[in-house]
């Protein structure tokens, strides 16, 4: 029962405006499988919300599952929000409407619980903009018991600082059972009529919660972090009953949460936050039938999850770490699973998801199997291929069109700097791929490289288009016309890799090495494709961020900085302006190498990857020392599978 | 074997684009199981056509679509081929592949495709195209548009409507991202009239247009409630909700 008034947008009026915008489909909702339930009869209202437009985060898997996942809940009505385009806020800020759910067109305010999910650093202002568009005041110390809960989860929520003025509490790691635990909680709550800080309490119970207001950060003075602690939270006797009893019943007897001997009525929420990781997927939920949109999403396909996390241990991956340890599904329920949504949902092509899908143990069987069966005729395609003739073949063995080309990674030119970043990838190996890929057909290869990377020098930039331009001479020499697409992103140190601590490089320093590569690819058969240096350098800093810039995200949300992934909508001018206003210095959070003891915003969010293997890694980088896979059964020791009682789960062996 | 659908692209769904609907319709087929025919080559398309297509925000009542059936798959009747002596059998006509196809047959899977259509749209008749008619687009003369408009003065509506009757020629110019073009509205407008609605809580008022098709080409309602303010009505032509409600064919 939804306990706030409110006034839902009438169809005939929305209906009369939507011819203003572009794509109003956006907005409209009515997709198959999207549910509706009677408000009356549940009693959590959750929206899930992404801070980007609807066809992207329609495309987003983990949506779709805490969709299935929340719904199947009887006593629980999801339903979902984006982020309305530059043209739809404008309209709803001259007709004085608030954000709405697509499902019920309700305002986003009347909902018990507004999930974001944090895929991008650069959807923050987005974050804020929906807040304020629902109605629910920006700051967390500003709502009260009549607004909604605001959790986030997703990646960036394992270092997102500088959200957490706004979020009231943050969801680590894998979200399926968690976010039920966290539902489970706030109707727990609802029905104590007990204060809002009492919920955040008792949601810093969950592993996998982490309360952002319940934690001090100490500054030293050169604008250092000195210490990340729990601020002591004092609470009155029922609740403190309520702590006790938690604490000693489990379910989670890893967590550090505490109740003060010493101080009567004290409560210390966990020294570090540890991300929740389910043990097995097999068992985890999954949407047979997942919501099918009426526009065309980014990715118009069926997805099938076929493992999750990766251990091949580039340095540079923060997925790699985020996601451990790896976790297969059986290949029967791969295949169950495919067979069964491309039945329903109509989808002609079905693609087998991963971080790395050519690592997925039983990938053969299961794609010639799909190949050869399934109801619709269906394409099937791997994401995120590794760079190898054994992964090539698994294309060419998936009859991917070779019109469209094919796409591998090998992320630095020279085998010095794949060295430094563990990419376990030789040159032999990439001019392997190629030939192979030109034999079945491809004629447009197209390669992702990083700059900017550690320790790169002007050699290993240039590498990068010798490789290029020696595919295209392989290509020539079978006969051939080739096309090689060369595209470059500049490497962005991310929050909890062993890169963690090195500087971001400056904008110039990085259009100047594109600068060269620019010169050297040209020619015919070659393209070379950049992205722009200073969103580069805007993703460095709110990556690894602290929460000093919240102030900055306001401000940038009141000047109107929307969609800032998006080229067009990208106003690296403004943001300077944003910073120079809010006195942040852009180098100190961008280009600044760390200190080994420094500690880091994120140091109080436990991945499961202890800082000192990190370090290890870091060193051993350097060094140029490669660091095998622990997939096939010899353990590294990043420390997740002891300290998180967890283990790597391959197929067959449950 | 050609079939034609007549089905409906309803109020909730009026936001869709032409592209949107063919992509959700391609969908509803293959969820419905029917047997469509592919196109031969790299890359096997559906044989499925579409005619005189809706701009985003437009709704319609009768819209047409044909698709090509895979004869060897046709269920019930699969890979028979022959005069169509069996009772209950239809000759597709007089086509070159002489195909049958169950009369209950093609009735369920009419309804397997409604069934499995997304809310907003349904099916709403089907039939056999005979091999060697023309194509629909040729046969389509004209559209009945519903115009709902809201807040105008009534007396304005309909002098406005009575001047643009009167002239001979009316021009508006289209505006693409590229070009303008000037199109002459007048010749294409059959005929207009209009309805009111009731005055309470405000002005509501329905216009009704028919509009010609020539050889696939025709002009947009819209583009002549933009016109209707050169004879003195106030109106956001983005505002209002346009309906097709009948499409003519020869
Ligand atoms: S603890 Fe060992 S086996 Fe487990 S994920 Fe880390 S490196 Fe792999």
């Amino acid at each position: 029962m939804l306990g706030v008034r409110y006034n839902i947008i009438e169809w005939d009026d929305l209906r009369r405006e939507l011819g203003k915008v572009q794509k109003p489909a956006r907005y409209t909702g009515g997709e198959i499988n999207a549910r509706v339930k009677d408000h009356s009869s549940v009693d959590v209202h959750f929206a899930l919300a992404f801070p980007d437009v609807y066809e992207v985060g329609m495309s987003h898997l983990g949506s779709q599952i805490l969709y299935h996942v929340l719904n199947s809940r009887q006593d629980v009505a999801c339903e979902r929000v984006y982020a309305p385009w530059i043209d739809m806020e404008k309209l709803l800020r001259e007709k004085g409407w608030p954000l709405f759910s697509i499902e019920s067109r309700l305002p986003l305010y009347v909902f018990d619980i507004v999930g974001f999910s944090l895929q991008y650093e650069l959807t923050y202002t987005n974050v804020l903009a929906m807040l304020d568009l629902g109605r629910i005041p920006l700051r967390s110390r500003d709502r009260t018991r009549e607004h909604p809960l605001v959790i986030a989860g997703g990646p960036c929520a394992m270092a997102a600082e500088p959200l957490s003025d706004f979020i009231d509490a943050f969801a680590l790691g894998d979200g399926e059972e968690l976010v039920l635990e966290i539902v489970d909680v706030y109707r727990q709550w609802k029905r104590s009529g007990r204060p809002r800080k009492d919920l955040l309490i008792m949601l810093s119970l969950l592993e996998g919660v982490y309360v952002p207001s319940f934690y001090s950060v100490d500054y030293g003075t050169d604008g250092t972090i000195e210490a990340i602690r729990p601020k002591e939270i004092p609470v009155d006797p029922g609740m403190y009953a309520h702590i006790r009893d938690t604490l000693s019943k489990g379910p989670n007897p890893r967590k550090c949460a505490s109740l003060n001997e010493d101080k009567p009525g004290i409560y210390l929420p966990p020294e570090r936050v540890r991300k929740r990781v389910v043990r097995s997927l097999e068992d985890a939920p999954f949407p047979l039938d997942p919501v099918i949109p009426l526009m065309e999403p980014i990715h118009d396909r069926a997805m099938v999850e076929i493992f999750r996390g990766c251990t091949q241990g580039c340095r540079f991956c923060q997925a790699g770490v985020l996601y451990r340890p790896v976790r297969e599904r059986e290949p029967e329920t791969v295949e169950r699973l495919a067979r069964e949504i491309l039945a329903r949902s109509g989808y002609d092509e079905v693609s087998l998801v991963s971080l790395s899908s050519a690592d997925y143990s039983r990938i053969k069987e299961v794609v010639s199997s799909l190949v050869k069966d399934n109801p619709c005729a269906a394409r099937v395609s791997l994401p995120s291929l590794r760079v190898d003739s054994f992964s090539v073949g698994l294309a060419e063995a998936l009859g991917t069109s070779t019109h469209t080309g094919l796409t591998l990674a090998p992320e630095a030119g020279s085998q010095r700097m794949r060295d430094v970043i563990n990419k376990k990838v030789t040159e032999g190996d990439i001019l392997e791929a190629s030939l192979h890929a030109f034999r079945a057909g491809f004629s447009h290869i197209k390669f992702y490289f990083m700059i900017g990377l550690p320790g790169e020098t002007d050699e290993d930039v240039a590498a990068i288009a010798d490789l290029a331009v020696r595919v295209r001479q392989a290509g020539r020499d079978l006969g051939i016309r080739p096309t090689v697409v060369v595209s470059v992103s500049g490497f962005v140190p991310k929050p909890h890799t062993p890169f963690q601590w090195e500087a971001c490089m400056v904008p110039e320093e990085i259009a100047r090495r594109q600068a060269i590569l620019a010169r050297a690819l040209r020619g015919p058969g070659l393209e070379f494709r950049y992205h722009d240096a200073e969103m580069t350098r805007l993703e460095a800093i709110f990556s690894r961020g602290d929460r000093r810039l919240g102030a900055s995200l306001e401000l940038a949300f009141k000047r109107g900085r929307r969609f800032d992934a998006w080229p067009d909508r990208f106003d690296p001018v403004a943001w300077e302006e944003i910073f120079r206003e809010t006195g942040v210095d852009a180098a100190f959070y961008a280009h600044r190498e760390r200190g080994k003891d420094e500690v880091l915003p994120w140091d109080h969010l436990d991945s499961g990857v202890r800082k000192s293997y990190l370090w290890k890694e870091r060193e051993r980088a350097l060094e140029r020392m490669l660091t095998r896979d622990c997939r096939a059964g010899l353990c590294t020791g990043c420390g997740i599978c002891p300290d998180f009682g967890v283990r790597v789960r391959l197929a067959g062996e449950r | 074997m050609k079939i034609r659908v007549k089905y409906r692209k309803g109020d909730s769904v009026r936001f869709l684009s032409h592209l949107d609907v063919a992509r959700v319709i391609q969908m509803s087929l293959r969820r419905a199981g029917w047997p469509v025919a592919m196109t031969q080559g790299f890359s096997p398309k559906p044989k499925i056509s579409f005619y005189a297509p809706l701009p985003v925000g437009t709704a319609g009542e009768e819209e047409y679509f044909d698709v090509v059936l895979d004869s060897e798959k046709i269920p019930g009747s699969a890979g028979k081929k022959g005069s169509g002596k069996g009772q209950g059998r239809i000759p597709t006509g007089a086509g070159a592949h002489g195909d049958v196809i169950d009369l209950k047959e093609l009735k369920s899977l009419a309804r397997a495709l409604s069934d499995n259509m997304p809310p907003g749209f349904s099916v709403r008749g089907v039939s056999i195209v005979p091999d060697q008619e023309e194509s629909l687009e040729e046969k389509i003369s004209a559209s009945e548009y519903e115009v709902d408009i809201k807040g105008v003065e009534r007396d304005s509506l309909v002098s406005a409507v009575n001047a643009f009757l009167r002239e001979h020629s009316v021009l508006f110019q289209i505006q693409r991202p590229k070009e303008t073009k000037d199109v002459d509205l007048r010749p294409y407008v059959l005929d207009m009239d209009v309805k009111l609605g009731k005055p309470e809580p405000e002005e509501r008022a329905f216009i009704t247009m028919k509009i010609k098709h020539d050889a696939g080409r025709t002009v947009r309602p819209q583009w002549v409630l933009a016109c209707l303010s050169r004879f003195g009505l106030q109106i956001d032509p983005r505002e209002a909700v346009v309906d097709r409600k009948k499409v003519y064919l020869d």
